[in-house]
């Protein structure tokens, strides 16, 4: 029963991560998305056929709780730069529109803006 | 008709007089030969080393006849591409500037290069007109450090393959260009990568580009001022997470 029952409980985890992500992360970014979806949907296979494919596990080491940190550090470092990226060029926007704002003529350095 | 010059600086020192003195003139023949207008358009990226800030900058560019002078501050470090997109709005959206140059401000650049460039812009009908500093009289060409050469010509290949454009140079930040081409400048790389940046735009709205020599003097202070060779790999990750995020 545990046999059947993790691979379908992981799944789901899995399926829940991702259509959160297809909410959110899709309309926003939607390279990073395919880039998370891609990187998921490659490692499904291990989850479903652990057995068929252990020799392959075992060669990397590999179990399910790696797996799990493996797709988490996965999907938190896409969002971390999309993120990233974003706060980036609103940071470079805010910046400019100050500048622009308090920009002036040297002749009158001291008192008037353009 | 205005032409706009974009200086966009961090921690640079106060240029030389020389500098100075090619701008003044540089000003008064584009009044004189075309009644243009000039303005210089002068950005302090968020400098912090001492002596180059912008109000030590201020008595220096005071010295710069025959030119309007527009200062404004960054008061984060945000780039070059950052800085130079600040000035373009301000020259393009406040300015209403026709024609625009973009320099750097280590003191490499030979503005007197303009004239040639602003020929050669209205002979051939032209949108924008790169510099290209391979062109230049041997004396000129022999101050390039080798490894700089190497990278160089290196880069070429590369910013042929990724930006579809064909020109002799790479990341000679001495450009010309029309209204037209600046109207279609959005530049979204805030750091050195905006060069790339800036041919891609032209390539993908099918501008008519072109080159002109140019002079670049590699002294010194220019040197201590301007691009390193290891910015060459920030570029292409920069232009790899541009691409990916």
């Amino acid at each position: 029963m545990t046999f059947l029952l993790l691979p379908i409980i992981y799944l789901t985890i899995i399926g829940y991560i991702i259509s959160i992500d297809w909410a959110y992360l899709y309309p926003e970014h939607k390279t990073a998305f395919y880039i998370e979806l891609f990187l998921v949907l490659s490692v499904v296979p291990f989850v479903v056929y652990l057995y068929f494919h252990y020799p392959l596990l075992y060669a990397h080491g590999g179990r399910k709780i790696d797996l799990t940190v493996f797709l988490w550090l996965s999907r938190e470092l896409i969002h971390i730069r999309v993120r990233f990226n974003k706060q980036r060029r609103e940071i470079t926007q805010l910046t400019r529109d100050l500048a622009i704002r308090d920009a002036r003529y040297i002749q009158d350095f001291d008192a008037i803006k353009i | 008709m205005r032409m706009i010059v974009l200086l966009p600086g961090y921690n640079i020192l106060p240029w030389s007089q020389d500098f100075n003195e090619k701008l003044s003139s540089i000003s008064q023949f584009l009044k004189q030969k075309y009644e243009m207008d000039t303005y210089l358009v002068f950005i302090d990226d968020g400098s912090t080393k001492l002596g180059t800030t912008l109000d030590k900058h201020i008595s220096n560019l005071k010295k710069i006849q025959h030119c309007k002078i527009i200062t404004a501050r960054h008061h984060l470090n945000r780039g070059q591409g950052a800085a130079l997109m600040t000035a373009l709005k301000i020259g393009r959206d406040i300015l209403n500037g026709d024609y625009f140059v973009t320099l750097d401000s280590d003191g490499q650049h030979n503005p007197l290069n303009v004239i040639s460039m602003l020929d050669t812009l209205k002979k051939q009908n032209l949108n924008i007109i790169f510099g290209n500093r391979f062109g230049a009289a041997k004396q000129y060409i022999n101050q390039i450090p080798t490894f700089r050469k190497t990278i160089l010509r290196l880069a070429v290949n590369f910013e042929k393959y990724i930006t579809g454009l064909n020109l002799s140079d790479a990341h000679n930040g001495f450009r010309l260009f029309d209204r037209k081409a600046a109207n279609i400048l959005e530049i979204q790389q805030d750091r050195m990568a905006h060069a790339t940046e800036i041919k891609k735009l032209i390539y993908k709205h099918g501008l008519a580009y072109g080159e002109a020599t140019v002079e670049i003097i590699y002294d010194k202070q220019s040197l201590q001022n301007g691009q390193k060779n290891g910015n060459a790999i920030n570029i292409i990750q920069e232009l790899i997470r541009e691409k990916v995020f």
